[in-house]
């Protein structure tokens, strides 16, 4: 009973909370972003062991988030992480041409599996302050987001050392987060 | 394996063993196989700007057939930091020599019977003689050994004294000076020593790492872990509710008042799959509660055997499908994605919040209730219905016993007395012994819960058991009032029996009862029992006194027997004090016996300190008595 009516109160006042799961090649900047957002800091950053995970609020969502370590070893772990997902955040290292393919190929692995089939999509074209990024449009080409008919998806540029871009990210994924 | 989180730490220890054993189809562990070994593996995280991405993660690890692994840490810390400046094999060839110099030579291999004593002695000198002995050895053999050096010596000198006469005398010298510093470091370790601990030291690139070797380890205790830790953790907290309202009868002994710890104790003993979540916590730390939580399922480390077996002090997800594998684990991690897979435990103790939440995906045993197989997709009436079921079987549980509080109290007591004796900075010893009685206990009660149930067991002598229930005297119970409140003993405890049977821990402690009878010195009798009895039991007639000393009498000669006894005497539970009100009954043949039983004990090495720290007023009652019936 207490249960029911302090649900109605959240649905009244949006005390909404959301589940996140960061992943991404390594180095795309994951880690690096996760705590822009928790501290509005930039941290220096080494590869991430295991996972981390923060609550960050933001415009009266909740949002949790995994970071998930990136590491080819560690990527067959990552499904692991995906019951309870309502958003998967994908980061590109927008300069890594070399390695475009392979985020795609991850990227469709992790959508595919029958436990993220509902969750919306938010990738970030990091490393937009290098040179020789990729923009956003190219970036979503090479991942092949135009063939995904079934989902909700969006790409953002983004730095996460200066942390442009990022909660532009996060309130697309408020004003679309379904409530259950 | 780097555990979770290591890029956030400098440094963070796991533990893990090898040659664990996975269950088959059947669900049955080999009983034979290599033994168990035990590792131990640090890590640590440097920072670096100048390499790529910022750091270098090593980790090097130790792996031993030693229970006592934390003596290695020093060592694996010099190491590790040696392989940063020299990632070569050298450094581990050098590490690696350098423990297996550690020198143990001298350390006395006690029986298991001599563990037990020595673990309970407030005399840290009990097997002093024995440790003399191997040091005398030594001493006779180091000085034969420098005699026949010197001989060597003087040979060589005289043959050198032809060719180059200085450098013989720098030989020699040398050769004195090492000489003395070593009789000077040897001449202290004789005297005053806790022998409870044996003091070695492992030299490792110039260094002396002072190691001191527990000897009194039982066989499922593990590294440094503290109980006393696991208690207050989880002790503390309000009871535990399972995620369903109905409540497992192998877990929720007392239904939903069920003590967390009591819950925790019911998940280990019927092989529940355990885990510790300690998130944000370092591995090392989590392992720790896990290896405590295998000294408390196994009685103080001393009572079962199985539970290392499936052990898991720290894991991962990378670990997840062999940690599936075994059906019932324990566990240690610090992700929390743990939590959210229900499927994947039947029991979370979360180490922050110190609380202990029952799966509610948990399946209910197949035969003990109705509700098997369907619990993972309830719906809500079944869900009521189910709950109605375990309330109608409680109620007949009780109207047949006709008092469910007394029940409770069983369970209580021994909390309660666990409590207050944290409370009271009782140390770790002290309550890895009152862990090791109530598993004892426990275990006492299920050869006679087998009996009743199917007329054999293969845990204890159907034969006593028979003779008990016509009150005899060698069997499991003595008295009427005793047999009465074991009966209701094994009605309250009757859930956890039928999960512990068929268990690993079960089937090791079958394997040992029968190797145990076959070799025990002491055969015939339940020692433990009678001096169960001899300290608790408060109604005895005279009759049943009377028996209890002469079987010991007749059976307690040799040597071996006299240690065996002394081994279920422990001193800090009193010692003799349970023997020695003998000196003091109204009847002259109990007192003959007691005194005989005495002489016997004190023409033991151990049992005469044991003599000498009993009361002045039993030793006086003794050396009377003995004159009288002397003369």
């Amino acid at each position: 009973m207490g249960g029911g009516i302090s649900k109605m109160l959240q649905k009244l006042f949006g005390n909404k909370e959301m589940r996140i799961l960061m992943l991404g090649l390594d180095a795309a900047g994951k880690t690096t972003i996760l705590y822009k957002l928790k501290l509005n800091q930039s941290v220096t950053t080494i590869p991430t062991v295991g996972f981390n995970v923060e609550t960050v609020t933001y415009k009266n969502v909740k949002f949790n988030v995994w970071d998930v370590g990136g590491q080819d070893k560690i990527r067959p772990l990552w499904r692991h992480y995906y019951t309870g997902t309502q958003a998967l955040i994908f980061v590109v290292d927008s300069a890594d041409r070399d390695r475009i393919d392979e985020a795609r190929t991850e990227l469709h692995r992790i959508v595919s599996d029958r436990e993220m089939k509902d969750c919306l999509l938010l990738v970030f074209a990091n490393k937009q302050d290098l040179p020789s990024a990729m923009t956003p449009a190219e970036v979503t080409e090479k991942l092949g987001l135009h063939r995904m008919r079934d989902r909700q998806w969006y790409v953002h540029p983004s730095c996460a050392t200066t942390g442009e871009g990022l909660f532009e990210g996060l309130s697309w994924l408020s004003q679309n987060i379904k409530t259950p | 394996m780097l555990p979770d989180g290591a890029h956030a730490r400098e440094s963070d220890w796991t533990m893990f063993f090898l040659n664990q054993k996975a269950p088959d189809e059947s669900g049955k562990v080999a009983a034979d196989g290599l033994p168990l070994l035990y590792v131990l593996n640090l890590v640590r995280t440097k920072h670096d700007k100048e390499v790529r991405r910022g750091a270098i993660v090593k980790a090097m690890a130790v792996c031993t057939r030693h229970r006592f692994i934390h003596i290695y840490q020093a060592i694996l810390m010099l190491a590790l930091e040696n392989y940063y400046r020299a990632p070569t094999e050298d450094t581990l060839a050098e590490l690696y020599k350098s423990a297996n110099q550690m020198d143990l030579a001298c350390m006395p291999q006690l029986s298991r019977h001599e563990t037990t004593i020595l673990r309970f002695s407030d005399d840290q000198n009990m097997f002093e003689e024995r440790f003399m002995q191997l040091e005398n050895e030594r001493k006779l053999l180091d000085s034969l050994v420098r005699d026949s050096e010197r001989l060597d010596l003087a040979q060589d000198s005289t043959l050198a004294e032809i060719t180059a006469g200085d450098d013989t005398g720098a030989i020699t010298r040398r050769g004195t000076v090492s000489d003395v510093s070593a009789s000077r470091m040897r001449a202290p370790s004789t005297r005053n020593k806790d022998r409870r601990f044996f003091d070695t030291e492992i030299v490792y690139s110039g260094v002396k790492l002072p190691i001191r070797v527990p000897m009194t380890v039982y066989p499922e205790e593990i590294g440094d872990f503290s109980l006393i830790q696991l208690l207050t953790t989880f002790g503390g907290s309000l009871p535990a509710t399972s995620g369903s309202k109905n409540t497992h009868p192998h877990l929720e002994s007392s239904g939903q008042y069920t003590h967390p710890i009591i819950l925790l104790m019911n998940g280990l003993l019927t092989q529940k799959r355990i885990i510790f979540l300690g998130h944000g916590k370092p591995a090392g730390e989590v392992a720790n509660y896990v290896l405590a939580a295998v000294a408390l399922g196994s009685g103080g480390g001393g009572v079962l055997r199985g539970f290392a077996n499936r052990a898991f002090p720290y894991t991962n997800l990378t670990n997840l499908d062999t940690l599936l594998s075994f059906s019932g684990y324990i566990a240690g991690v610090t992700n929390p994605a743990f939590e959210e897979h229900p499927e994947w435990w039947d029991l979370l103790c979360n180490i922050n919040m110190g609380k202990i939440t029952v799966s509610p995906a948990l399946l209910m045993p197949t035969g003990g209730g109705s509700g098997g197989g369907h619990a993972k997709s309830q719906t809500e009436s079944l869900r009521r219905s189910l709950d109605s079921v375990s309330l109608s079987r409680n109620r007949s549980f009780s109207s047949r016993e006709g008092k469910p509080d007394k029940w409770n109290n069983l369970d209580t007591d021994f909390i309660q007395d666990l409590m207050l004796a944290i409370e009271r900075h009782y140390g770790e010893v002290a309550i890895r012994a009152k862990v090791e009685n109530y598993v004892r206990h426990f275990m006492s009660l299920v050869p006679l819960y087998e009996y009743e149930r199917d007329g054999l067991t293969r845990l204890g002598d159907p034969a006593h058991i028979a003779a008990a229930e016509k009150t005899g005297v060698d069997g499991y119970c003595i008295s009427p009032g005793d047999k009465e409140s074991r009966e209701r003993e094994i009605g309250f405890y009757q859930n956890r029996i039928e999960g512990f049977i068929g268990t690993q821990a079960y089937d090791n402690a079958v394997a040992d009862y029968q190797s145990m009878h076959a070799s025990s010195f002491i055969r015939g009798i339940d020692i433990a029992h009678m001096v169960y009895c001899l300290r608790n039991s408060t109604n005895l007639d005279v009759n049943e006194v009377e028996a209890i000393y002469k079987h010991l009498d007749e059976q307690v000669v040799t040597d071996e027997q006299v240690t065996e006894l002394l081994a279920s005497l422990p001193q800090s539970q009193g010692g003799l004090q349970p023997l020695a009100y003998g000196f003091y009954h109204p009847s002259l043949a109990i007192r003959l016996y007691t005194v005989r039983l005495f002489e016997k004990i004190e023409g033991n090495q151990a049992g005469a300190r044991y003599v000498r720290s009993t009361n002045f007023f039993h030793q006086c009652a003794f050396s009377n008595l003995r004159h009288a019936f002397a003369c």
